[in-house]
């Protein structure tokens, strides 16, 4: 049929095809070339964990630095004779951060036989909880740390919750900043909010005051509108409860717009993407930290080596928590023998005290593990402690 | 502390960022009816391009500002000549600038990583106090931003309205076939406004670049909200730089007394509200994208 003139409805539905075809099959193509080599074994001869995770989108930095890390595990527990005297291996699924595509990956890989999944990102983990209930599966949160993921039934986290450190950042915002009052900037999502109100109610437990709360989208690059109210409010000290990068706009901003408040942050405000963003805009910010240092012990500055040989960079906290997982999921699994959800977890909550490259790793009643925080302050672009 | 002033000042530098890349986009869719919605993609490959060279080279900054545009400009000609001229269907197009869209930002996240990358602080991320109520820091950087828009915004005007070439084009706008008949080389206009309206793409990516950084899906939001005040401009290229500054003003304003949140929410919400109203009911002239600006018949 011709449409119009010079172009009928075949050379239409082909271009249209073809476009859409390069647009599907070319980010795939390069998704798919970026992917780790692996040898996919016959099934039964090997010992699969799933994993969900942002490799493309705004968040596709944490998914290829866990992924990352995790391949360093696998070679390693393959190298000592994989788990059940097979090979594991990890299923890499991309869910461009994305709680439909988790889902999606979820299910798909419940009907391969998948029983463990390690997934991040508090919305995500959310969406995959009543999944996991339904399908018997056992969720691996090795990022999201929204205080609300203890009312999950089957996630177990390998990073410990905000409230934890939030509630201690509080602490230490008062009794040596002299705080007395504080602007709250958080990510519009559940990490954001959830990590936010714990800080409110802790800090005005303590006798402060929380001023001005701004709330910007994730991603969000811009939050001048934001700073421009926090300045009216004239905190004593401004939170930043954002993710990887967007901590870094919110602190360079917040100095180009004058803010002279104290900046403070918790585990994200880390990253190195935030210093690369603000420079030297990220220097005097105080916070609390589940953070990787690579002198912790010997696994520690073994597995920094072993990261910085593949990734460039140095290990982040999520790529420690990630590696810390595949490895205490394989001594699960190799303990009880097999990957049933329930004697992993069984396994999980009577870990003590475990030698992770975190340090000592201990799983508590809210199934979460108890790692030590890290006290920290940010002078001349370096991370150091946060002294008295 | 008053924030109503800063608040419209950053209103306004936010409508015009908005308004350079809606100017390019729109230009190339009142003469070609063509929606060139890879122009985002462009427009974030001329950041990454000047973060590489002024960033990273520590090229001179002018230097890098004119590469940029000229490669802008070379890539939105190469767009038009090599991928959409063959397919001559405006929906091809459409279709196939969205599947371009998705490649660049693939390509730029390979290439680049996926995340956000800024220049460097230099002199130009000093901020100047503007006189008024309330304290308002701008950044050099950000006043050239807004000197740009508002240059090329005069420009564009005067080049339509007082220039043959510029007869030409609003020829073009109005009635490509008529304009073809009286002798007017339609094919080299359409390459032209592909030329100048990523050019000014590329002022948008560096403006962009330098305000908030670029990552790979930088220009998504950009070429929405250039559709956005293209679509609301009918037609007139004037329109589409007014339409861009009242859309950051009313952010600021809705910012001013409501939750930061809802400030998007509402500019949308009032432009469906707008559009339905302008809607046509019988006996009125329909929403067309054609100029209605009466000019001098082309020379």
């Amino acid at each position: 049929m011709r449409l119009t003139k010079g172009i009928t409805t075949r050379a239409l539905a082909t271009t249209a095809a073809a476009g859409l075809a390069t647009a599907l099959a070319v980010p795939a193509a390069l998704a798919a070339a970026d992917q780790p080599a692996s040898t996919p074994a016959p099934a039964g001869d090997e010992v699969v964990i799933g994993w969900i995770n942002p490799l493309s989108g705004s968040a596709a930095t944490f998914g290829e630095l866990s992924r990352d890390a995790i391949e360093i595990a696998l070679e390693e527990i393959n190298a000592d004779g994989g788990v059940l005297g097979a090979p594991l291996r990890v299923e890499y699924q991309d869910n461009e951060f994305r709680t439909d595509q988790s889902v999606t990956a979820a299910e798909q890989l419940a009907d391969s036989g998948v029983r463990i999944i390690i997934t991040a990102g508090s919305a995500v983990v959310f969406a995959l909880d009543p999944v996991a209930e339904r399908r018997d599966l056992l969720l691996a949160n090795v990022g999201a740390q929204s205080p609300e993921l203890v009312e999950t039934a089957s996630t177990y986290s390998f990073i410990p919750m905000s409230s934890a450190e939030v509630t201690r950042l509080a602490e230490l915002a008062t009794e040596r900043l002299g705080a007395e009052s504080v602007a709250i900037v958080n990510v519009d999502n559940d990490y954001g909010e959830d990590s936010a109100d714990a800080f409110q109610a802790a800090f005005e437990e303590l006798g402060g005051e929380v001023v001005a709360r701004e709330i910007h989208d994730v991603g969000a690059t811009d939050m001048r509108t934001q700073l421009i109210k926090v300045r009216e409010a004239q905190p004593d000290a401004v939170l930043i409860a954002s993710n990887v990068a967007e901590v870094g706009h919110v602190a360079r901003q917040a100095r180009e717009l004058g803010i002279e408040a104290e900046l403070l942050g918790i585990t994200f405000a880390l990253s190195p993407d935030n210093f690369e963003i603000a420079g030297d805009a990220m220097n005097g910010m105080h916070g609390v930290a589940v953070t990787f240092r690579e002198d912790t012990s010997e696994q520690s500055a073994a597995f920094a080596e072993a990261y910085e040989a593949v990734a460039g960079t140095a290990p982040t906290v999520y790529a420690a928590t990630s590696y810390d997982a595949v490895h205490i999921l394989a001594d699960a699994i190799e303990e009880v023998g097999s990957d049933d959800p329930a004697a992993v977890a069984e396994y999980l909550m009577a870990l003590e005290d475990y030698p992770g490259v975190l340090g000592p790793t201990t799983f508590t009643e809210e199934r979460a593990v108890d790692i030590p925080i890290f006290e920290w302050a940010i002078v001349d672009g370096e991370i150091e402690p946060w002294e008295e | 502390m008053n924030t109503l002033y800063p608040l419209l000042v950053n209103g306004l530098l936010e409508g015009s960022r908005i308004g350079i890349a809606g100017l390019g986009f729109a230009l190339i869719f009142f003469t070609t009816r063509e929606l060139h919605f890879a122009y985002g993609a462009a427009l974030a490959g001329a950041g990454y391009l000047f973060f590489q060279l002024f960033g990273r080279l520590a090229w001179p900054g002018w230097l890098t500002v004119v590469v940029v545009l000229a490669a802008s400009a070379a890539g939105g000609v190469a767009v038009k000549v090599v991928l959409y001229r063959p397919l001559r269907d405006h929906l091809a197009i459409l279709l196939f600038s969205f599947g371009l869209a998705i490649v660049l930002e693939n390509v730029y996240h390979v290439v680049f990583g996926p995340s956000d990358v800024l220049p460097p602080i230099t002199f130009l991320d000093r901020v100047a106090e503007l006189p008024g109520p309330g304290l308002t820091l701008v950044r050099y950087i950000d006043f050239a931003g807004f000197a740009a828009f508002v240059v090329a915004t005069a420009l564009l005007l005067v080049v339509l309205e007082r220039s043959r070439v510029g007869a030409a084009i609003q020829a073009v706008m109005r009635d490509e076939g008529m304009a073809r008949l009286v002798g007017i080389r339609t094919g080299q206009i359409a390459v032209l406004v592909y030329a100048t309206g990523s050019l000014l793409g590329g002022i948008s990516g560096i403006v962009h670049v330098t305000r908030t950084g670029v990552r790979p899906d930088s220009g998504f939001e950009v070429v929405l909200f250039a559709f956005i005040v293209t679509l609301l401009a009918g037609g007139r290229i004037g329109r589409v730089a007014l339409w861009a500054l009242v859309i950051g003003v009313v952010r600021a304003l809705v910012a001013w007394r409501l939750p930061t949140e809802l400030s998007t929410l509402l500019v949308f919400v009032a432009m469906l509200a707008y559009l339905v109203a302008r809607a046509p009911s019988p006996g009125r002239r329909r929403l067309q994208a054609r100029p209605v600006v009466a000019t001098g018949s082309p020379s």
